[in-house]
């Protein structure tokens, strides 16, 4: 329901342009540190070349200091044919990876089942994916929009692919413009088949709007924070990533979406996000964060020129 | 059908009992001015040291033995009529009060009988007259009833920006809000900046937070009954204002002189027809409004017979261009008959039709967005009040309730291609009968009891079904079957017997203590997870799988008058026990969602604290004091690792301070302060990120609501000056006018509302806490009030 959530705070926020001195401004609290806690990140594709799956430990909530490395942990990934394939941490930077024998080895085939084991610290924990399929790329266009609403001129992008027949298929749009992908909260872009939300009644269609332009971006500028500035401008370069993910997948980025993007007069309690990530020993406390999924990817990419 | 029988028998049998060798004085109290019926209104007899109030139609009788009596008829700030009666037959007597003129008036603080806290047996009572609320220091210098009932004990907001109030920690939705007798559904006007009624129109109002009679049912925690006025039957009169906000006009006249008379009472908020030369060009098609309108006319057809017809009509629209749109509104409707058997049986009976949708669309062209939701209610209710002897007054009636839920209707386009969300209606039927009696057992002990039944039936056309276990306590669970039901077909059905009871033992004639007992049921629940309530909360009812939310609450409470009722205390103390609270799992999907049952939490729920209450009557300077001292905490099984946890409206301490000062005849000043403890939020103890999304919160302990938001606290002042009375010719102006200056939040303190946790928008790596404040600033404001 991110759109419902996008909706409240855009009634919000037009009151406040006309009506009220609201505001927002950075506050100290103090936070109790938690017990760390396994934090795995774990996404592996059906692209070719080297899979990797990071471990690291949570850290208390206002420490801007990279997260600690796990060390001396066994990282195995098995799919559903049987085939084991391990990830080693050669140069102790928490970073496990597989490295395939030969360049043409893939790890990822669609339709397969992967279950994650990571041991460490005497607890085994496991978590299970599966790759299902993605929709091909009809087209990536852009085009250039004058300042509208309050959003600004510039040249905006929009994707076109349309949703596999039958519900229940689920997508991560993830968004790179000139190689960086776009890593906020509010860049999340996920569907549930055309739309945002399962009994959507949406499965077979093109992907909503909301979801074809998911892929701009507004980001304040730097030098004036009430200017807004636009997605894209000409030369900039514009790759659009679709991931096939498990419905379980989905709730998980939702989650996340929700949770970095809450805030507001109708913000939601803030709530642990899911993981699949389990831990197999009934009897310890240790629970891990984070999340192990397996996508097959289909890629598009273009540079905005002129019109 | 029995039942009916059995009532009518009962009455039979009480008639017998009390009504031997009596005659009664019966009639209604008006104003003089203006005709409207007076509520609350005293009717004491001298000889016998007894007496009543008149009820909410301005209708009081008396049954005595035959014999001389001298009646006093009383309301504040009203001269009071003293009538010498000689009973020798039953005596219909209207009585026209006049009030005294506006020259020689104090403020008055109350609108009751001087020590009506003390005598009468209702406790947990918030009362305020509309003088006293024209007087108190407005956001915006708009008049608000809702935002002034919270400064009495027992009563809260989580902010500014909250829809609704909070009454001795219950929800939003556990407040019956009733506009002459049709509930309505929202209350506020933009979220919760202002509420939905408008100050001129209204007559009376009252908030039961405690010790409620059985006539009242189907919300837990509170009251809230608004009557508007009727209309002035003698001659036509107008009242308005201009204000920063809104304008309004109100409009009265007969129809029928004595006999017949209308009013019309109109508000819309001005904000966008202001600002639109200062908007751009891409914004010139945008709306941004809020309006009300309030109509209402009654005829007195004859002395026994008399109807009323009242209309409400409520709007909040916001529009964007053509590319977003969004309104939504409650109107309702009721017609009421009061009919008047004999001297002594007054019955009334009310029609209603209440109706709250919202519309969300947004998108143009090929690609829209296009979503509706409502709660639409049929009701009946019948009540009769018998007026057995000073000793008794009996009340009992029923009332059906047919609800339509429409959870939600949706349509979508992309690329032109259109799809339907369409969550099916939902029925309801919910019943209750009630009897309850207010007895006069003697100088020191006054009695009110009383039985409700109520009944829910949760019915088809429509689906119903039943869920699985979910994987983890506390987490989402599955569906298992769908069943479907046909049109009036039993989904679920639920009963519930609400005993009613509370005393009050006078000590001495400057003090009492009184009980109050009270169990209710609610069948209907607002389903709402956010920091403040939306106008896009949905309704719905108790289901197969959602059981109705009980409450009973015990309060208890010593009353006090000092120095001739100049002033006022008061400490109750309460108790509320949930059962079935309705809970939410975590990251539940609230809206569109079919299975929104299986995201719901059933739980248990505890209240309890103690109000202090100290009220000054009289004099240039008078005010209240009002400190509630309170926990409110519910558990759910796999929430909080299964232990209590403050909800939401866990508010420590409320201190209220409200003051007025009358400098001279036309210039009155007056101040408000209020502290109150932060509420409950959950905060993260740790973050973690993945694929380079950093940031995200983590609660490693499990704990909900584990921190409080810094604590709230607001200056407001005002002042008010009247227009000059005399003209210069010396000759009394006819109209009447006002000034009032205010400012809001005069020390220009952010209060807290939430607290965020987000990543630096120029740095994802780095998190930082946000405050976020609604009002930022201190808000001075300025509005103009007239009256001919």
């Amino acid at each position: 329901m991110k759109n419902i959530a996008y909706i409240h705070r855009f009634i919000f926020g037009f009151l406040l342009l006309w009506a009220l001195s609201s505001c927002e401004d950075i506050i100290d609290i103090d936070l109790d540190a938690g017990t760390p806690q396994l934090s795995v990140d774990a996404w592996i594709t059906d692209q070719p070349g080297s899979q990797v799956v990071k471990l690291r430990l949570t850290r208390s909530y206002f420490d801007n200091s990279p997260a600690s490395l796990v060390l001396g942990a066994t990282v195995e990934v098995e799919d559903s044919e049987g085939n084991l394939y391990t990830f080693l941490d050669a140069d102790n930077d928490g970073d496990y990876t597989w490295t395939p024998a030969q360049p043409t080895e893939v790890l990822g085939v669609l339709g397969r089942s992967y279950t994650l084991s990571i041991a460490y610290n005497g607890d085994t924990y496991k978590a299970t994916s599966k790759i299902n399929r993605t929709p091909r790329i009809d087209s990536l266009v852009y085009e250039f929009r004058e300042e509208r609403l309050g959003n600004p001129a510039g040249y905006y992008a929009e994707i076109f692919a349309r949703d596999l027949e039958g519900p229940g298929d689920c997508y991560w749009i993830r968004t790179y413009k000139n190689g960086r992908f776009l890593n906020r909260g509010q860049d999340i872009n996920i569907a549930y088949d055309a739309g945002f939300s399962a009994g959507g009644n949406v499965d077979g269609l093109y992907f909503i709007t909301p979801i074809r332009e998911g892929i701009n971006i507004f980001v304040e500028d730097p030098e004036d924070s009430n200017v807004i500035l636009p997605p894209y401008s000409i030369g900039d370069d514009l790759k659009v990533e679709i991931y096939s993910i498990t419905e379980d997948g989905f709730y998980f980025l939702e989650e996340v979406q929700t949770q970095l993007t809450n805030g507001g007069l109708f913000a939601v309690p803030l709530t642990n996000v899911r993981t699949n990530i389990i831990n197999q020993n009934p009897n310890s406390d240790k629970k891990a964060v984070g999340y192990f999924s397996a996508s097959a990817v289909v890629v598009a990419e273009t540079v905005i020129e002129e019109e | 059908m029995k039942k009916i029988i059995f009532i009518f028998l009962f009455l039979g049998v009480i008639n017998g009992l009390f009504a031997q060798g009596k005659l009664t004085v019966s009639g209604y109290l008006k104003d003089a001015k203006s005709g409207e019926t007076l509520i609350g209104a005293t009717v004491f007899v001298k000889e016998l040291s007894t007496g009543t109030t008149s009820n909410v139609y301005g209708f009081y009788s008396i049954s005595l033995e035959p014999g001389d009596y001298t009646f006093v008829y009383s309301y504040v700030s009203y001269t009071p009529v003293e009538k010498k009666i000689s009973l020798s037959e039953n005596i219909k007597m209207d009585i026209e009060l006049a009030e005294i003129s506006t020259e020689l008036n104090e403020i008055v603080v109350t609108g009751e009988i001087e020590d009506e806290n003390i005598s009468s047996v209702q406790m947990s009572v918030n009362k305020l007259d509309i003088q006293t609320i024209q007087k108190m220091p407005a956001l915006f210098g708009e008049v608000d009833i809702i935002r002034s009932i919270q400064l009495l004990p027992g009563v809260s907001t989580v902010g500014e920006g909250a829809t609704g109030f909070n009454v001795r920690g219950g929800g939003v939705g556990q407040n019956l809000v009733l506009l002459d007798e049709a509930p309505v559904y929202n209350s506020s006007h933009l979220f919760g900046f202002f509420s939905i009624f408008n100050p001129d129109a209204v007559k009376d109002v009252k908030l039961l937070r405690g010790g409620i009679p059985a006539q009242y049912g189907g919300r837990l925690s509170s009251i809230l009954d608004v009557r508007m006025k009727e209309g002035n039957n003698k001659q036509f009169a107008a009242s308005g204002g201009v204000g920063a906000i809104f304008s309004r006009l109100t409009l009265e006249a007969p129809i029928v002189k004595d006999k017949a008379s209308f009013i019309v009472a109109g508000r819309r908020s001005y904000i966008d027809v202001l600002a639109k030369p200062f908007l751009g060009e891409d914004l010139q098609n945008s709306a941004f409004n809020f309006y009300d309108l309030t109509a209402k006319a009654n005829w007195n057809i004859n002395e026994n017979n008399q109807v009323f017809l009242s209309g409400y009509l409520g709007r909040d629209v916001f529009n964007a261009d053509n590319v977003f749109a969004s309104n939504w509104g409650n109107a309702t409707t009721s017609f009421r008959w009061n009919h008047l058997f004999n001297d002594r049986l007054f019955s009334n009976i009310t029609v209603f039709y209440s109706n709250y949708d919202y519309r969300l669309a947004f998108g143009e062209g090929d690609d829209t967005f296009d979503w509706k939701s409502r709660i639409i209610n049929y009701s009946v209710k019948p009540e009769l009040t018998y007026y057995a002897n000073p000793k008794n007054v009996i009340t009992f009636g029923g009332q059906g309730i047919l609800y339509e839920f429409d959870p939600g209707k949706a349509e979508g386009r992309s690329v032109g291609e259109i799809t339907r969300i369409e969550l099916d209606k939902k029925y309801a039927l919910e019943g209750a009968l009630y009897v309850g009696n207010e007895q006069t057992i003697n100088d020191w002990l006054t009695l009110s009891y009383g039985l409700r039944f109520s009944y829910f039936n949760y019915m088809g056309e429509g689906n119903g079904y039943t869920f699985g276990d979910a994987e983890t306590t506390a987490g989402r669970r599955p569906v298992e079957g769908i069943e479907a039901f046909d049109q009036w077909e039993s989904i679920e059905t639920y009963q519930n017997f609400e005993p009613r009871f509370a005393f009050n033992l006078k000590l001495n004639p400057t003090s009492s203590i009184k009980l109050g007992y009270n169990r209710m049921a609610q069948y209907i629940h607002l389903v709402s997870n956010t920091v403040a309530s939306t106008p896009l909360d949905i309704w719905t009812p108790s289901t197969n799988n959602i059981r109705p939310t009980l409450l009973d609450q015990i309060s208890l409470g010593y009353f006090r008058n000092f120095k001739d009722n100049m002033y006022e205390f008061s400490v109750e103390t309460y108790y509320k026990d949930y059962q079935d609270v309705v809970g939410y799992i975590d990251n539940a999907d609230l809206l569109l969602n079919e299975f929104i049952e299986g995201d719901l939490l059933l739980g248990d729920g505890r209240a309890y604290g103690i109000e202090f209450y100290l009220k000054k009557n009289k004099g240039k300077f008078n005010g209240w004091v009002s400190y509630t001292l309170a926990r409110t905490e519910e558990r759910f099984e796999g929430v909080n690792r299964n232990d209590w946890y403050p909800a939401r409206f866990d508010q420590t301490h409320n201190l209220n301070l409200v003051a007025f000062y009358d400098l001279t005849e036309r210039l009155s000043f007056s101040a408000n302060f209020v502290l109150i403890s932060g509420t409950p939020a959950t905060f993260p103890t740790a973050r973690f990120g993945f694929q380079g999304i950093e940031g995200i919160p983590q609660n490693a302990e499990e704990r909900r609501n584990n921190y409080r938001i810094p604590v709230y606290h607001r200056l407001d002042l005002s002042a008010t000056l009247q227009g000059k009375r005399v003209k210069k010719n010396g000759n009394t102006r006819k109209n009447e006018d006002y000034w009032v200056f205010s400012v809001y939040n005069a020390y220009n303190r952010r209060n807290p509302f939430s607290i965020n946790f987000q990543n630096n928008p120029n740095n994802q790596a780095q998190t930082q806490a946000v405050r976020l404040s609604v009002v930022g600033s201190f808000i001075p404001s300025v509005s103009y009030n007239f009256k001919f």
